[in-house]
């Protein structure tokens, strides 16, 4: 497993007296929660698309340019928080509901997206009891 | 492995064109045994990356599987040099799948890597590493400009394993905001991931399979940066492309010999969840 990814919790889940976050690592959930936004954005533009909306009537609805809605609605740098709200209330008069997950202590996931892929089984404890993971033979 | 009764060597049981030139080409052997010579012995032939060319058709027929064998096969030249061996047998001529071949690759860990996800997210694609893009991604960063540089990278081909939307241009010189873009000549189907942030890098990659690419290198769009040893691409033009282009090929070579990347037009045969721009 490459090293960034083997440290990349190693400050964060030292706690709230543990030390300064470094930036590499900030930057990278930045980075990686602009995509996330993107992704819903764009998943849910894509939706109403086969309702009948187009970039025209969105930029319309929200009072802004055929050129803007095409800016933010295609790369995750252009969005800001009130370009979200924007797209979300002209798309699908939506408005998102605040949640968040813990980065530590995650389960790798088990899916992998080759059907074919040779599965191993193993017997793992966990504090809920045990169940079986399958990891992928070739992860790291 | 001993691959039928015959005690003779494998190559005196084969056709005389082929047993002239034992390793040259996949595509030469199979046109050079019918069928029906085949059975029932089987007929093993050894092929090398440097004398391979491309075999079309090969990964077309599901009867086509390459076996790995090493037993009963006379020292034609370096063994260390020879990848793979095609084995023919009972009729029928058969090939290792490309999905086989990286996957040993990557099992072997020594020249190709694959990117895996953060813990929690799903592996919706896969990205293979060169050893280039490996050691780039691997680190140690110098926190400041490359280490916050090199997240951002990282992030994005997080991105692209969890399965996130991709805009994806098929027509070179017109992305805009793609995120993944195809690169001139459309033939070669040499891709460029598109990390725009500053400074903006391309990775150059190619399709193995659907939902599987091989990024091979790294390189800064306009500035120069310290960190990375290579020139800027600058325009279109420039000789710079044309380079990581050919990086990208022979790498590709070196990986998957007698395999091409995935070709078309077609977006739904390069990726899933993907928008054209």
């Amino acid at each position: 497993m490459p090293t960034f990814q083997t440290q990349l919790l190693n400050e964060i889940q030292a706690g709230h007296d543990g030390p300064t976050i470094p930036e590499s690592k900030r930057v990278y959930f930045q980075q990686r929660l602009r995509d996330r936004f993107f992704d819903f954005i764009v998943g849910c533009f894509l939706r109403e698309q086969s309702n009948g909306l187009t970039k025209a009537k969105l930029a319309r609805r929200i009072g802004k340019t055929p050129d803007v809605v095409n800016r933010w609605l295609a790369a995750p740098s252009n969005l800001t928080l009130d370009s979200i709200s924007d797209l979300l209330l002209g798309i699908c008069a939506e408005e998102l509901e605040m949640g968040g997950h813990s980065v530590l202590s995650r389960q790798p996931a088990n899916y992998f997206h080759l059907a074919d892929q040779p599965k191993v089984k193993t017997k793992t404890k966990t504090n809920s009891g045990s169940h079986t993971v399958t990891p992928h033979p070739l992860a790291a | 492995m001993r691959q039928g009764p015959s005690a003779r060597a494998p190559w005196s049981l084969l056709p005389p064109r082929v047993h002239n030139s034992p390793c040259r080409c996949r595509a030469r052997v199979a046109r050079a045994i019918p069928r029906a010579k085949l059975a029932p012995n089987a007929l093993i032939f050894r092929y090398f990356p440097g004398t391979v060319g491309s075999a079309p058709g090969a990964s077309t027929s599901k009867r086509i599987r390459l076996w790995r064998c090493v037993a009963d096969l006379p020292q034609v030249e370096d063994e260390s040099k020879c990848r793979a061996f095609v084995v023919a047998r009972n009729g029928s001529l058969t090939y290792m799948s490309i999905r086989n071949e990286w996957q040993t690759l990557v099992a072997q860990g020594d020249h190709l890597f694959r990117l895996k996800p953060l813990d929690g997210d799903r592996a919706e694609r896969t990205v293979l590493l060169s050893k280039e893009m490996n050691d780039l991604i691997e680190g140690p960063w110098e926190e400041g400009a490359e280490g916050n540089r090199l997240a951002r990278l990282l992030a994005t081909l997080h991105n692209v394993v969890a399965g996130r939307r991709l805009v994806v241009c098929l027509t070179p010189y017109k992305a805009r905001k793609a995120n993944i873009g195809r690169l001139d000549p459309t033939t070669d189907s040499i891709w460029d991931i598109r990390c725009q942030d500053k400074p903006a890098l391309r990775v150059f990659c190619a399709f193995v399979e659907k939902d599987v690419l091989f990024a091979v290198t790294c390189r800064p769009r306009s500035a120069r940066v310290h960190w990375l040893g290579w020139f800027p691409l600058g325009d279109r033009s420039s000789k710079e492309w044309k380079r990581g282009i050919t990086a990208t090929k022979r790498e590709w070579a070196k990986f998957f010999p007698t395999y091409e990347p995935v070709k078309g037009e077609n977006l739904d045969a390069y990726l899933s969840n993907a928008t054209p721009e």
